[in-house]
C-alpha cells in the first residue's frame, strides 16, 4: 500500500482497472475527496484493532 | 386558542385539546394547512402537500373522538416526513430527480405507526438530495430556508422538517440521521431533533443512505413532544433486520424527573474545540444552568473521537455508493454535482479500508461506552458554528456543500458510529437571532435519560418558547 494519497494518474488506473467510465474532469473534481478520505483511512489503521471484528451496527462485544 | 397560538402548541397539548373535545382535529388541520399555504413559498419546507388526505384523516379522528374511541396519543397532531420515507400512495422523491422517484403502495412501518397514534400527515419535506449533505440546497425543488434568517441554511439533511417544524408549519416531524441529519437541522432551526439508539426505530420503508449508519426519529418543539413521537415510533419491524426487539419504556412518562446528582460529562477534546465564539458562550451557559439544577458537571476525556468522525467518513462515503450505484453509473448527468461528487469518490474506498472502519466501529462504540461507568450522559454543542448563507449552485457551492458536512457533522456523527442516542435542545440565540442548540448524549438504549436531561434543562429556560420572525409577520391566520 503506497504512503501518499493517489494521485490523479492513480485515479485513472483504478477506474480503468474497475472499468468505471469517469471523464478526466470527473476525475479532476473528485481526486480532492478521495485524497481526503485516503487520509482517514490512514488515522483508522493507527487504532488497536487486532483483536477486533467488524461491526455493522449497535453492538457491545 | 388563536390560529397563531395553535400552530406554535406543543403536539402534545394538540393532542390534548383534541381529546377532550376543546378544538376538533379539522380545525386544527386547517390552521395548519392554511399556513403551510401562506408561508411555504417563502421557505420551500415542502415537496408534497397532503391537503386533502390530511382533512379526511382529521375527520376520521374527529369520528372516533365523539364516539367515544381513544384517539391516540397524537390525536390530532399535524405531521409532516421527510420525503425519504414511504407513504401509501405517494411518490418518494428523496429530493432527487424525476428519474429517481419511486412509487409506494404501503407505509414505511414508522409512517404507519405515525398514522396509527392518531397523526395526521399534512405533506413531505424537502432534504438534502438523497438526503447526503447538510445544506439542503437542493438542485431539483430549492433549497429550503431558514425560518430564522431566510438566507440562511436551514441544516440537513432532514431540514425542510426542521424548518416547518420552527416555522409552524406542523406540530412535529419525522426525519432521518447517518451523519446529524436530525440533530444538526434541529440546532440551526431551534427545535429538539432525538436521534435514537441504532435499531431502536425500524428504518423500513425509508430510501437507505447508509445501512449501518442511518437511524429515524423525531424533530418537535419540546421535549414532550420527542419523547411521545419516539414511544409511538419505536419497536422492532420484521421488515428491518437492523431493528432490535429491546423493550419500548413509556419515555413521556419518565420525564419531569429532577437532574440533582447526575454526572454530566463534559468531553473537552474534540467536541469543545475550534467553536464559534457564541456557540462556546451559550453551550457554557448550559452547563451552567445543569449545574444549577443540582447536576455534577465534569470534564471527561474522548480522545479518540476524531477517529470516530475518520470511521464514518469511510464508511458513508462506501455505503452510498454501493446504494446508488446503478443510477450513478446510468444517469450521473442527473445528480446534483456535489452529490455527483460524494457518490463518484466512493467507488474509491476499498473493501479492505471499509471493513477496517467497521473494524474501528467496534473498538471505538466500547470505548464510548466504557465513559458512561463515570456518568450519566455526555454534553456538547451540537455544531461548532450557526446556520451559514445559501450559496447559489456551481462548482464552488459543490465544494462549500461537501465542506458545511465535514464542519457541521463534526459532533454529531461520533454518535451514529456508536449507535448511542443523542437530542438536540435548543440552548440559545447568537446576536443576528440565530439558533443553536446543545447536544446530550446516553448509554445505549438510555433515551429515557437523554430525553430526562434535555427536559429538565428545557423547563429552566425560554429557549423553545421564541418564535422565528418569520411567525409574526406572515400568515398567522388571524
Amino acid at each position: 500500500m503506497s504512503e501518499n494519497a493517489p494521485s490523479l494518474s492513480e485515479l485513472e488506473a483504478i477506474a480503468l482497472a474497475q472499468r468505471l467510465s469517469l471523464s478526466q474532469d470527473r476525475l479532476l473534481a473528485i481526486l480532492p475527496e478521495v485524497q481526503r478520505l485516503w487520509e482517514q483511512a490512514q488515522r483508522i489503521r493507527a487504532l488497536p484493532l487486532e483483536h477486533e471484528e467488524p461491526a455493522v451496527g449497535f453492538s457491545l462485544r | 386558542m388563536n390560529a397563531a397560538d395553535l400552530t406554535f402548541a406543543p403536539a402534545t397539548e394538540i393532542a390534548r385539546l383534541v381529546g377532550h373535545r376543546d378544538v376538533t382535529a379539522r380545525e386544527v388541520t386547517e390552521a395548519f394547512l392554511k399556513r403551510v399555504e401562506a408561508i411555504d413559498h417563502r421557505l420551500n419546507c415542502f415537496i408534497i402537500r397532503l391537503a386533502g388526505g390530511a382533512l379526511d384523516a382529521a375527520a376520521r379522528i374527529d369520528a372516533a373522538v365523539q364516539a367515544g374511541r381513544r384517539p391516540g396519543p397524537l390525536a390530532g397532531v399535524p405531521i409532516a416526513v421527510k420525503d425519504l420515507a414511504d407513504v401509501a400512495g405517494v411518490p418518494t422523491t428523496a429530493g432527487a430527480h424525476q428519474r429517481f422517484h419511486t412509487h409506494p403502495r404501503i407505509d414505511a412501518p414508522v409512517v404507519a405507526r405515525l398514522r396509527a397514534a392518531g397523526a395526521v400527515l399534512i405533506g413531505k419535506t424537502n432534504l438534502h438530495e438523497f438526503a447526503y449533505g447538510v445544506t439542503n440546497i437542493n438542485p431539483h425543488f430549492g433549497p429550503t430556508r431558514n425560518p430564522w434568517d431566510l438566507r440562511r441554511i436551514p441544516g440537513g439533511s432532514s431540514g425542510g422538517s426542521a424548518a416547518a417544524v420552527a416555522a409552524g408549519m406542523c406540530a412535529a416531524a419525522m426525519g432521518t440521521d447517518t451523519g446529524g441529519s436530525i440533530r444538526i437541522p434541529a440546532a440551526l432551526c431551534g427545535v429538539v431533533g432525538l436521534k435514537p439508539t441504532y435499531g431502536r426505530v425500524p428504518k423500513a420503508g425509508i430510501l437507505p443512505l447508509a445501512w449501518t449508519l442511518d437511524h429515524a426519529g423525531p424533530l418537535t418543539r419540546t421535549v414532550l413532544d420527542a419523547a411521545v413521537l419516539l414511544k409511538v415510533m419505536s419497536g422492532s419491524d420484521p421488515a428491518d433486520s437492523s431493528s432490535a426487539g429491546v423493550d419500548v419504556p413509556p419515555f413521556d412518562e419518565l420525564l419531569g424527573q429532577d437532574i440533582r446528582g447526575l454526572r454530566i460529562g463534559v468531553p473537552r477534546e474534540y467536541f469543545w474545540e475550534r467553536l464559534d465564539d457564541e456557540v462556546s458562550v451559550l453551550c457554557e451557559d448550559a452547563l451552567g444552568a445543569l449545574r444549577n439544577l443540582g447536576a455534577v458537571v465534569k470534564d471527561v476525556s474522548l480522545s479518540l473521537a476524531s477517529a470516530a468522525g475518520s470511521a464514518v467518513a469511510v464508511i458513508i462515503a462506501a455505503e452510498a455508493t454501493a446504494v446508488h450505484e446503478r443510477w450513478l453509473q446510468t444517469h450521473p448527468e442527473d445528480c446534483g454535482q456535489d452529490l455527483r461528487t460524494r457518490l463518484e469518490r466512493g467507488f474509491f474506498i476499498s473493501a479492505v479500508d471499509y471493513l477496517q472502519a467497521q473494524r474501528a466501529r467496534s473498538f471505538l462504540t466500547r470505548e464510548f461506552v466504557k465513559m458512561f461507568a463515570d456518568v450519566d450522559v455526555l454534553v456538547t454543542p451540537t455544531t461548532p458554528s450557526p446556520a451559514t448563507p445559501i450559496e447559489e449552485e456551481g462548482r464552488a457551492a459543490a465544494e462549500t456543500s461537501l465542506a458545511m458536512s465535514m464542519q457541521l457533522t463534526r459532533f454529531t456523527n461520533p454518535f451514529n458510529l456508536t449507535g448511542l442516542p443523542a437530542i438536540s435542545v435548543p440552548c440559545g440565540f447568537s446576536a443576528q437571532g440565530l439558533p443553536m442548540g446543545l447536544q446530550i448524549v446516553g448509554r445505549p438504549w438510555d433515551e429515557a435519560m437523554v430525553l430526562r436531561v434535555g427536559h429538565a434543562y428545557e423547563q429552566a429556560t425560554e429557549w423553545h418558547k421564541r418564535r422565528p420572525p418569520l411567525a409574526t409577520n406572515y400568515g398567522t391566520g388571524d
